[in-house]
């Protein structure tokens, strides 16, 4: 119980931080969104009407309030350059990072847990130092470059794959290609090593020695252990999967999360960019938070820390 | 079984990281070409004896705006995980070694930070003060700082207990002394390990801050930003896609490599 | 057992996942065009952005409306007359239907032009100020003038003069107009739905029965779902792409001028580009050849004044050799003014690949004359604050999109323009462009050709190339029509 309570306590206070920081951020801003609206053809006139409508005049204090009473009722404030509710605008472009986050996580898991087992039971073999050597290139070259790479080869040369886009099913499978990769290299790397510990582990001999098949010994004592350590460096990997999206959507042209916030970083929009900030930053601490429970869950350890 | 003896990853990573200072630091004397040198009418000429990595869009030699480039990328990450690792440091020797009030209130405040995606404050930053070199590092530092709080920390807690460190205690010796000579040098492996990722870590995120077109600005040169112009020139000249990401990835390996042979040399003792 | 459970789920979640992602519709009726950017509002009294407007073109209707010669044609208004006094305008208007049912009438029309002029609600009403009062009279629309004004009868057919329901209240979002296609749905940063209106008032259909406007700000991107039949259209190709798609048996490339005129916008009342001799170098020192053949790929025409040779009547093409290329002249020039270093800040706006790129070249080309440009690329919203209002720059570089008229593209460079960011101030100027409103043709485009020279002798800005329009189609789309103002006739297109 304590456990947690604690973990609630260090999330609400964490979320309040972000948020400061956020709206304090946004705030100084040098930028004038009423400018924005107006466009090329503004007078100072009108542009003070806006400033008043948008409650720019207005105390910092009072606007801080008012924009987190806003978001605890779900109401992220307007967007400027589009003029509708940002939530609206979250909401639209939020599914299609969520998948493409998640199809990158299922695939990398899919990639890394036998490739990793594979290796650490040729452990220590060229075969494993080989790669090892893959699995670090793979951890070394940026995610978007892969991405340009692919489109070359499975949409210019071959064509076999839309290069991008949001058309199709299949329009998916690049970039979650070059999402995936890298982090499966990680994630191979990982599974590799904790397997390699596994092996050296008392129960393991025990449980062979007592005539366990192989694959049977593998799966049940150790993948639990080693799902532990995958999650403890999920919130890591989470983290760069978010950074990665927003970069490999730029890549494919997809209209989620990442090119919504850069076009509102660009353009200035000032609810956008605070609301996406603010709602990156609580998706990333909320599933950190569930991944802790989780490892708790797995490992009664950490509990009784 | 000899293989194992010889520490290949520290051996590659020295050698590839020092392949990319070289080159870098020789672009700060010397360039085959004028980096910023346009002869539009000897674009994208293919490599060759006289342009080495070939040419861009603007007939610009490759190898020459790589050499620069890479003086870009490597200031930012150099400066940028330097500060961030003494600030780090500092930090998390205080919180580690003096009061439970200042330990609770720092590591508290690190933890804030730490939530914070970094990749999220830079295009925060980046609003706030246009895009440049600025704040990328500012970012980095930022993300860097409670990271190495964190590390510092927990190894002086460690060391903190250990016979040796108090002994020295008991002796009276100045906590200056204890600092820098029994828990500093002690905690030094976990903390280079980690200075090694964020070296990777800092040159992925100039690469891709400044392929999204939010770092330096031309006609300065940066890895990234030529992948980016050259992203639609790709079928017409793949050399200008294929050098550049081959820069960034063996730069970000040589690191990579080095902290796994940190690792494997620790892990021998 | 668990192995089969989670296979299961894998296979639940990927269906639910084909499920809930949009096939591309493959029915031959439907048009998908790639645009680069979201509107800015479909209100037409809020509206200023080009990306508005082309697609604006077809959602509503003013009195009257342009084809694509630039001459103005009956639209809402079925014919119109011109008092000898040339102060009033009568409209006679058209049984025509909004696309929510109603009729349109002469009330919706009086509601809609006094709100463009009212400077509290119009965009544009400081260019309506001619207009003294507008009422309806039956089935007629009256405008009169305080004085003749020749220009203003084309601003009937701007967005800003559209008519929509007077009782409509969310027109940013949700647009009502006249026009051969209705709005149908917006999803920011995705896409904007059409569907062709079957009352519109023209006898002849449209092809298209749906249209989809698909924002793929990255025309690399925009190519490749061309490819692939995402994407029929894209009306404004990056001309550095041209060589992914030409060759390409699958598709149909077309060029014309985009009357667009772009230029380097110099700051005349900046303490050092005060100095004529200092402009002049700036002037002599580009190479307009070799900005076209690298920025825009060799799709471009030069120019060297603030019109575009799109408009032949009123042209001036006698100004190419006032400031031909002479880095040597350029250099001389500045040492006479007493400079042998100069530097400058050179604000590029990052959204127009184009004009970064130009920029980029001008910055090596000055560089050989020894001025130096510190590039910085801003984003537009900063651009609009520093270098349109604040007037707060020493270089940048933008395109003027063309208008149906010279006068609304010249008036910008008088010296009390609120749209005048280039400073520039020339008394001769600003005399000949007020001289020009009321007078007959001939004697009109004298004085628009002396402006010009005006223009372009006392270095307003060095005028650098009309980027010619490059129209991407799959091979099967005909009909485009090119108009000298920045719209996508999506009811000329079929298949």
């Amino acid at each position: 119980m304590k456990f947690i309570a604690e973990k609630l306590i260090s999330f609400i206070t964490t979320i309040i931080f972000v948020s400061l920081i956020t709206f304090l951020a946004i705030q100084v801003l040098p930028g004038d969104p009423s400018l924005l609206i107006l466009g090329t053809e503004g007078d100072p006139a009108s542009r003070e009407i806006i400033r008043e409508q948008l409650g720019l005049n207005e105390n910092i204090v009072v606007r801080y309030f008012k924009w987190i009473i806003g978001v605890f009722r779900g109401d992220l404030g307007q967007s400027i350059r589009y003029s509708v509710p940002v939530r609206d605008l979250i909401s639209d472009a939020l599914p299609l990072t969520l998948w493409l986050a998640f199809l990158a996580v299922i695939l990398s898991l899919v990639i890394s847990i036998p490739l990793g087992i594979g290796l650490a039971v040729k452990g220590g073999s060229v075969l494993d130092l080989l790669g090892s050597l893959i699995m670090q290139i793979g951890m070394s070259v940026p995610a978007f470059w892969i991405g340009i790479l692919l489109i070359q080869l499975f949409a210019v040369k071959l064509q076999w794959l839309p290069p991008g886009g949001y058309g199709s099913f299949v329009s998916f499978i690049l970039p979650v290609l070059a999402l995936a990769l890298p982090r499966a290299a990680v994630l191979t790397r990982v599974v590799r090593a904790n397997m390699l510990d596994e092996f050296r582990e008392d129960y393991l001999r025990t449980a062979r020695s007592k005539g366990l098949p192989q694959g049977k010994v593998l799966y049940k004592h150790a993948l639990r252990n080693v799902a532990i350590s995958i999650f403890t460096v999920a919130g890591i990997h989470l983290t760069q999967l978010l950074v990665g999206t927003i970069v490999i959507e730029q890549v494919f042209s997809l209209p989620g999360l990442g090119q919504l916030l850069l076009a509102a970083v660009l353009q200035r929009d000032l609810p956008l960019v605070q609301g996406l900030v603010f709602i990156g930053a609580v998706l990333i601490l909320t599933a950190n938070l569930c991944f802790d429970f989780l490892i708790a869950a797995l490992d009664p350890r950490v509990r009784f820390e | 079984m000899r293989l194992k003896k010889i520490n290949f990853p520290l051996i590659l990573g020295c050698l590839f990281i020092l392949i990319v200072f070289v080159v870098t630091v020789v672009g700060f004397f010397y360039t085959p070409y004028d980096p910023n040198q346009m002869a539009i009418r000897n674009r994208f000429i293919a490599p060759s004896k006289t342009n080495l990595f070939g040419t861009d869009q603007y007939g610009r030699d490759l190898l020459s705006r790589i050499m620069v480039g890479g003086q870009t990328t490597l200031t930012v990450s150099i400066i940028a995980v330097t500060v961030g690792m003494v600030i780090g440091i500092t930090l998390g020797a205080i919180a580690g070694y003096t009061s439970h009030a200042w330990d609770e209130f720092l590591m508290r405040i690190a933890d804030g930070i730490y939530a914070f995606p970094s990749f999220l404050l830079a295009l925060l930053l980046v609003t706030i003060l246009g895009s440049g070199k600025t704040p990328i590092i500012i970012a980095i530092i930022i993300g860097n700082v409670p990271v190495f709080m964190r590390i510092t920390r927990s190894n002086f807690l460690k060391l903190r207990e250990m016979d040796y460190v108090m002994a020295a205690r008991a002796i009276g010796a100045s906590p200056w002394r204890i600092v820098f000579k029994h828990l500093l040098p002690n905690a030094l492996g976990p903390i280079l390990v980690q200075g090694t990722a964020s070296f990777a870590a800092a040159i992925l995120a100039e690469a891709s801050l400044s392929y999204l077109g939010i770092g330096v600005q031309p006609p300065q040169a940066s890895w990234g930003r030529m992948l980016r112009e050259a992203q639609s020139f790709a079928t017409l000249a793949p050399w200008t896609i294929v050098f550049p990401g081959i820069a960034i990835g063996l730069s970000v390996l040589g690191f990579n490599l080095i902290g796994d042979g940190i690792n494997r040399y620790n892990s021998k003792d | 057992m668990k192995n089969k459970k989670a296979l299961r789920l894998i296979v639940i979640v990927i269906s639910l996942f084909i499920l809930t992602v949009p096939m591309a519709a493959a029915n031959e009726k439907v048009l998908n065009i790639a645009v680069q950017a979201d509107p800015d509002s479909f209100d037409p009294t809020r509206s200023v952005a080009a990306a508005t407007v082309e697609i604006a073109f077809n959602i509503y209707e003013g009195l009257v409306k342009a084809n694509e010669y630039g001459e103005l044609e009956a639209a809402l208004a079925t014919h119109w007359e011109i008092d000898p006094s040339q102060t009033v305008y009568t409209f006679y208007l058209r049984d025509a239907y909004f696309h929510n049912g109603q009729k349109v009438t002469v009330d919706d029309v009086v509601n809609a032009i006094n709100r463009a002029r009212d400077p509290q609600i119009g965009q544009k009403a400081g260019e309506y100020q001619a207009i003294e009062s507008v009422y309806g009279e039956d089935n007629r629309v009256i405008v009169k003038l305080r004085a003749p004004h020749g220009p203003l009868i084309y601003e009937f057919a701007d967005l800003a003069m559209a008519i929509y329901p007077k009782d409509a209240a969310n027109l940013a979002n949700q647009p009502i107009g006249t026009g051969p296609y209705k709005f149908v749905e917006w999803r920011p940063n995705q896409s904007i739905k059409l569907a062709r209106f079957d009352e519109h008032w023209a006898d002849a259909k449209p092809y298209f029965e749906e249209v989809n406007f698909r924002i793929i700000p990255d025309d690399h991107s925009a190519i490749l779902n061309l490819k692939t039949g995402f994407v029929d259209l894209i009306p404004r190709l990056d001309a550095s792409l041209l060589h992914q798609v030409e060759g390409d048996p699958r598709i149909n490339v077309l060029a014309a001028p985009m009357n667009l005129v772009q230029l380097l916008v110099i700051n005349n009342q900046d303490p050092i580009l005060k100095d004529l001799r200092v402009r002049q170098a700036i002037a002599l020192a580009i190479d307009r050849e070799e900005i076209i053949f690298g920025a825009a790929w060799g799709n471009g025409d030069p120019i060297y004044t603030g019109l575009s040779p799109a408009m032949p009547k009123f042209y001036n093409d006698s100004l190419e050799d006032v400031y031909p290329y002479d880095p040597d002249r350029a250099k001389k020039l500045l040492a006479e003014a007493g400079y042998d270093k100069l530097e400058f800040t050179f604000y590029l706006p990052a959204q127009y690949s184009l004009h970064v790129n130009t920029g980029e070249i001008i910055a090596e080309q000055l560089n050989r004359v020894g001025i130096k440009a510190n590039i910085e690329i801003i984003d537009w919203g900063t651009w609009l604050d520093k270098v349109y209002t604040q007037r707060d720059y020493q270089l940048s570089i933008v395109g003027l999109t063309g208008k149906l008229d010279p006068h609304a593209i010249l008036v910008r460079y008088t010296s009390d323009s609120s749209r005048n960011f280039f400073n520039f101030d020339n008394q001769e100027y600003d005399r000949i462009i007020a001289e020009a409103i009321d007078v007959p043709d001939e004697q009109r485009v004298q004085l628009y050709r002396q402006a010009q020279k005006i223009m372009t002798e006392n270095v307003a800005g060095v005028f650098i190339m009309d980027p010619s329009q490059l129209v991407i189609t799959s091979k099967d789309l005909k009909g485009w029509k090119n108009y000298p103002i920045y719209v996508i006739d999506v009811a000329a297109l079929y298949r």
